[in-house]
């Protein structure tokens, strides 16, 4: 691997992050970016890319293809993030559970994440989904249970790793409780891998919940988010092929973007 | 230097290799044998996991048992009925009915077609456990089911009943099969056990969610159809048939929604053909449930509809018709043209998009601030869905907000009426041209459960109960725009269009006379010429 | 011996553990499912109360939950487990043509995945540095962030109906021939976002090796690159073994999707098709023998790595770490 000195970046990295920060702002502040709120026109129909006020067309609604692309970040990211988040909070507590105090605990928390990890993520959510109605957050809730078992497996070594460090023995003597020393010690010397790991997730969930939203489980029709603009793009293909490219872009690039900065992260963690 | 150098080249080796094995497996998988290219393909949309229409009744069902079997009648290409395996039949005051058995029709397993094979599929088909598809059809007011010579079915009913003529048809209830091989048979229409009918194609290979192939039989009293070999192929979505059409996979597409049909038309070659597809899209409001039980919010919804715009708009794309009532026009066409019905139709009360109107509507009613309910429309149907959304968006506009979602066909239609819901998609199509066949269920207003509003009203349920009893289809005409009117003056029901769907065919196929029956006609093989 | 024994029997317990807790999971997802199961099981058809009442009377509905558990997985241990609800064709009968459609495409996208990750791998790895080593780099990346349905979209459009050199939908006329030509494109496209774990991991792998000392002491003996990249490919077979259980289970998710795009009538179509149909004796057979498949290789998967390399739990930590993204595919 090319190993990027210190204070210097990769352009790819550097690329990768901006159209993050792009995407960040998307998610946060979409009146910004779009106009609000969407307006159906059905007497537009599909315009092409380039049509007057409307720089990537319409879709099949007359609705703004750009406009549709950026409000569609929000759920597109929010189930991505929400799973990376609740995995690794998870993977903390169980992690650091059985990595501390080993024993019974560290037995039955690492059979769970044994199991749990040799069970196909996507399948699962697919029938959880279809089957419970569908909801959008029923799926974050299935793969956050799915993908937690790395994290605990992660932070359980990580954890095991310090907790023979000498540092950590004398802050047992001075008595410090478990929890300050798993918060104060131990978390900042596991935190790069987690983050690293988080990065990957938020990766791997965006393609899991676009896959979802595409067969049109977990969001509502009509809801501005990339999957379903893909599915629903495919219907005005002709008319206008924007409406469903660009959406498959924004999930593509992201993906790519989001390893890149993970990666990166990862290289500089193992050298540093 | 030179290691690397030897490093690169052992690399290209192995590129040469893979590329080399790209090529053999790309030859080999061209090389798979070309098997006898079936006279036409036809695509659909969709798919079936059962030949039997007992078993499994939708459309698609319909159309193709339309190739293997036959009732007692059929439907013709204009709606009339025609003989099938019945030469003839008298009925008696609509009340008994006698069939006389055509001779020398048989079966695609050798067997002839005799009376007991008729009455033992007319009571299979009225059996609930055997025929979930069907035995609705089959009213219940047949009384005996005989045979009274060995080319004799006599049907007794309790009373006259014009429409029973429907339910021994290949489109209502009845498509015969072997008495025989129908109690061996195991599962009767799946792959292990191939759907035996008397009708002028045989089934050869049947593969759910695939494809089902037809070989014609030389057995089938109306002659040899003009095509020998047969092929339909299913399709999960609109985009790849349409992608299947433009490489010339298939050659003849039948039931092409309206909103694709345009993609369809710019395939080089392709005709495209638009026909009324005897449908009825609306919306039902169900009175039993709030705040849909005030009459002003329901003329409210429907004063806010839009529906001109959803029909010449970029959702149907002008390919519908604006519907100024429940029963299309095309529904008439066995008594009155469409032009004649039109103008009947169009005396029935109305609500036209005016959004001041549904605002001084909803004034009036007990909830003046709005209110927020949600629409389920079935995924089978993406111009619902688009209309749902268009008919939100203007809904917002009087502070009512409706939330959109999409389900399943098949739980859509396990909810319809089920009570909960107090604004609903209606969508209907006809398999009879029977003129009542539509407002005998909608505006059938017994009360919760009989029609889809769970609607109550007894006049409305007096015009259906003479329609059932019609001595003649004429004479369900008047009680048909009665009980329209009903519905309207009560606005439980808002028929926004009647729909169209279209046909395309290659360059090459020819196809005439096609008309709305043409697909449920035993005859349809031979629109190709 | 003794350890391997001890192993192999671990992990087929913990196999055993995984499957009885799936089987669970699958049984009460439809147990908890909004709305009354018996009317999901009369699926389409029209319910009467009678027909209710009597399908509650048969399936046993009015029992505690694990009186109907304990009676499916008795079914389910005999082989037995139902009749569709759509044909009335038992389920096995029913599923298997799709299943050996899925088959299929599986095994053909996991050759390919094999055969080109280690491939690409092995160049990359060769060429370390180079712009081919980055091209190959970039074309992972890509792989893995993709997803299938995106791929598929795209290959469809370029490669089947702009070029036309292959089919666009479906299976054919039933020929292995056809099928194969029918199956090339999904396969390849499940190839594209599948076999970049195998070419990282083989990569990572071969660099390991590279500096290891046995290599240098082969160079510095002139053995030939070839030879010395075979004993290389040998003494990291244990990862690459690893990743390619990693393969088989993203591939199985995948086959839902790309099977949607291409109207393919394999099992995931059939998935598909049966939650919407309500048919649950059939969702719940594919659901479980889906997940059978993943857990049991991967059990495979790990034994055989323990058999080739008995101390490489180290290693598989490490690689497992580098694949943690691509596991949930």
């Amino acid at each position: 691997m090319k190993s990027p000195g210190y204070g210097k970046m990769p352009v790819g990295v550097m690329v990768s992050s901006a159209f993050l920060l792009l995407v960040l702002v998307c998610l946060l502040f979409p009146d910004l970016l779009a106009a609000s709120p969407l307006k159906i026109d059905t007497s537009l129909g599909a315009v092409p890319a380039g049509s007057p006020g409307h720089v990537l067309g319409t879709d099949s609604l007359g609705r703004d293809v750009l406009d549709l692309t950026i409000r569609g970040t929000r759920s597109a990211l929010l189930g991505p993030l929400a799973i990376a988040l609740g995995s690794i909070v998870i993977g903390l507590v169980l992690g650091s559970l059985a990595g501390w105090f080993g024993g019974v605990p560290d037995w039955i928390i690492s059979r769970y994440a044994d199991i749990t990890l040799s069970m196909p993520t996507l399948l699962l959510a697919i029938v959880a989904a279809s089957i419970l109605g569908g909801g959008y957050w029923v799926s974050v809730a299935v793969m956050i249970i799915l993908y937690s078992p790395f994290d605990i497996r992660l932070v359980r070594s990580a954890v095991i790793a310090q907790k023979n460090k000498p540092y950590i023995e004398s802050a047992l003597i001075l008595r410090l409780g478990t929890p300050r020393i798993l918060a104060v010690h131990i978390f900042p010397n596991i935190a790069h891998i987690i983050l690293v790991n988080f990065f990957l997730n938020i990766a791997a969930g965006l393609v899991s919940m676009s896959s979802l939203s595409y067969l049109g489980l977990g969001v509502a029709p009509g809801d501005a988010d990339w999957g379903r603009q893909l599915a629903d793009g495919k219907g005005a293909l002709f008319d206008n092929p924007m409406a469903s490219v660009t959406a498959g872009l924004a999930i593509i690039i992201t993906a790519i973007a989001v390893n890149v900065v993970g990666n990166y992260f990862s290289e500089r963690t193992t050298i540093g | 230097m030179k290691v690397m150098k030897t490093q690169k080249s052992a690399a290209l080796r192995i590129l040469s290799v893979a590329i080399a094995f790209m090529l053999v497996f790309a030859l080999s998988a061209c090389a798979g044998e070309e098997a006898a290219k079936p006279d036409l393909t036809i695509g659909v949309s969709g798919t079936i996991s059962s030949l039997d229409v007992n078993q499994e009744a939708g459309i698609l069902n319909y159309q193709l048992a339309a190739l293997t079997q036959e009732g007692l009648v059929s439907m013709g290409n204009d709606g009339e009925i025609v003989p099938s395996l019945a030469e003839s039949w008298t009925d008696e005051d609509a009340t008994v009915w006698k069939f006389k058995l055509r001779e020398g029709a048989k079966f695609h397993d050798g067997t002839d077609v005799t009376a007991d094979d008729v009455v033992y599929s007319i009571e299979r088909a009225m059996d609930p456990e055997q025929s979930p598809g069907v035995s609705i059809y089959f009213p219940d007011y047949v009384d005996t089911v005989e045979k009274t010579a060995d080319d004799e079915i006599t049907v007794t009913l309790d009373g006259s009943h014009a429409g029973f003529i429907w339910a021994v048809s290949n489109t209502g209830g009845l498509l015969v099969t072997p008495k025989a091989w129908s109690e061996e048979a195991g599962a009767i229409g799946s792959p292990t056990d191939l759907i035996v009918g008397s009708g002028p194609y045989k089934v050869v290979d049947f593969e759910p969610s695939s494809h089902v192939t037809y070989e014609a039989v030389d057995t089938w009293w109306g002659g040899a159809p003009a095509l020998t070999s047969l092929r339909v192929d299913f399709f999960g979505d609109e985009e790849t048939r349409l992608l299947a059409f433009t490489q010339g996979d298939i050659d003849f597409a039948l039931s092409i929604p309206v909103e694709n049909a345009d993609n369809w038309e710019k395939v080089e070659g392709a005709t495209i053909e638009y026909y009324p597809e005897r449908s009825y899209y609306g919306l039902t409001f169900d009175p039993t449930v709030e705040p849909f039980d005030d009459i002003h919010v329901r003329k409210a919804v429907a004063l806010a509809v839009d529906k001109e715009s959803i029909v010449s708009g970029s959702i149907l794309e002008g390919h519908s018709e604006v519907a100024s009532a429940i029963t299309p026009p095309e529904q008439f066409v066995a008594v009155l043209s469409a032009d004649e019905a039109k103008e009947q139709l169009d005396t029935i009360t109305q609500y036209n998009y005016d959004i001041d109107a549904a605002r001084a509507e909803l004034a009036q009613s007990k909830v003046p601030d709005g209110f927020t309910t949600t629409i389920y429309y079935p995924d089978a149907y993406k111009n619902a869905g688009e209309a749902s959304l268009a008919i939100a968006d203007t809904l917002l506009e009087i502070g009512i907000k409706l939330e959109v979602k999409e389900i399943p066909l098949e739980q859509w239609l396990n909810e319809v009426g089920d009570g909960n819901q107090g604004i609903a998609w209606m969508i209907y199509l006809a398999t009879t041209a029977e003129p009542g066949e539509i407002v005998a269920w909608l505006c059938d207003a017994q009360g919760s459960g009989i029609n889809p509003a769970n609607w109550t009203n007894e006049a409305a349920a007096e015009q259906v109960r003479l329609i059932l009893s019609a001595e003649s289809l004429e004479a369900q005409v008047p009680p048909t725009i009665e009980s329209n009117e009903i519905a309207e003056q009560e606005a439980v029901y808002q028929p926004l269009w009647w729909g169209e769907a279209a046909i395309a065919w290659q360059e090459g196929v020819t196809v005439k006379d096609f008309t709305s029956f043409s697909l449920l006609s035993p005859d349809w093989p031979k629109l190709f010429t | 011996m003794k350890r391997a024994a001890g192993y192999i029997a671990k992990r087929i317990l913990e196999l055993i553990v995984s499957l009885v807790l799936l089987s669970f999971v699958i049984f009460s997802l439809l147990y908890i499912a909004p709305g009354d199961p018996a009317r999901q099981l009369v699926g389409t058809k029209k319910a009467t109360p009678e027909l209710l009442a009597r399908i509650r009377e048969s399936y046993g509905l009015d029992d505690p939950f694990f009186v109907q558990y304990k009676r499916w997985i008795e079914g389910v241990l005999h082989f037995d487990f139902g009749k569709s609800i759509r044909t009335d064709q038992t389920v096995i009968e029913y599923v298997a043509p799709h299943a050996s459609v899925t088959l299929q495409l599986v095994v053909m996208a996991l050759v390919l995945s094999v055969i080109f990750g280690l491939m690409l791998g092995i160049v990359a790895a060769k060429s370390r540095g180079t712009k081919r080593d980055n091209v190959i780099n970039t074309l992972a990346l890509v792989g893995t962030s993709a997803p299938s349905f995106a791929v598929a979209l795209l290959f469809l459009y370029v490669f089947a109906l702009k070029f036309g050199w292959f089919p666009i939908y479906g299976i054919g006329n039933g020929s292995f021939g056809d099928s194969l030509r029918h199956l090339a494109l999904p396969s390849i496209v499940l190839t594209f976002g599948v076999s970049a774990l195998i070419v990282k991991i083989t990569r990572s792998a071969l660099l390991t090796e590279d500096s290891k000392d046995y290599t240098t002491f082969m160079r510095a003996r002139a053995v030939l690159p070839a030879r010395i990249t075979f004993v290389q490919l040998k003494n990291v077979s244990a990862p690459v073994l690893t990743s390619t259980g990693l393969v088989l289970a993203n591939l199985v998710a995948g086959t839902i999707l790309v099977e949607s795009v291409f109207s393919i009538p394999g099992l995931g179509n059939l998935l598909a098709s049966s939650v919407t149909f309500h048919d649950v004796p059939v969702v719940q057979f594919i659901a479980l023998a889906l997940a059978f498949i993943v857990c049991a290789s991967s059990a495979l998967v790990d034994i055989l790595v323990f058999l080739i390399d008995p101390l490489s739990g180290k290693a598989r930590s490490i690689h497992k770490i580098s694949t943690a993204g691509e596991k949930n595919r």
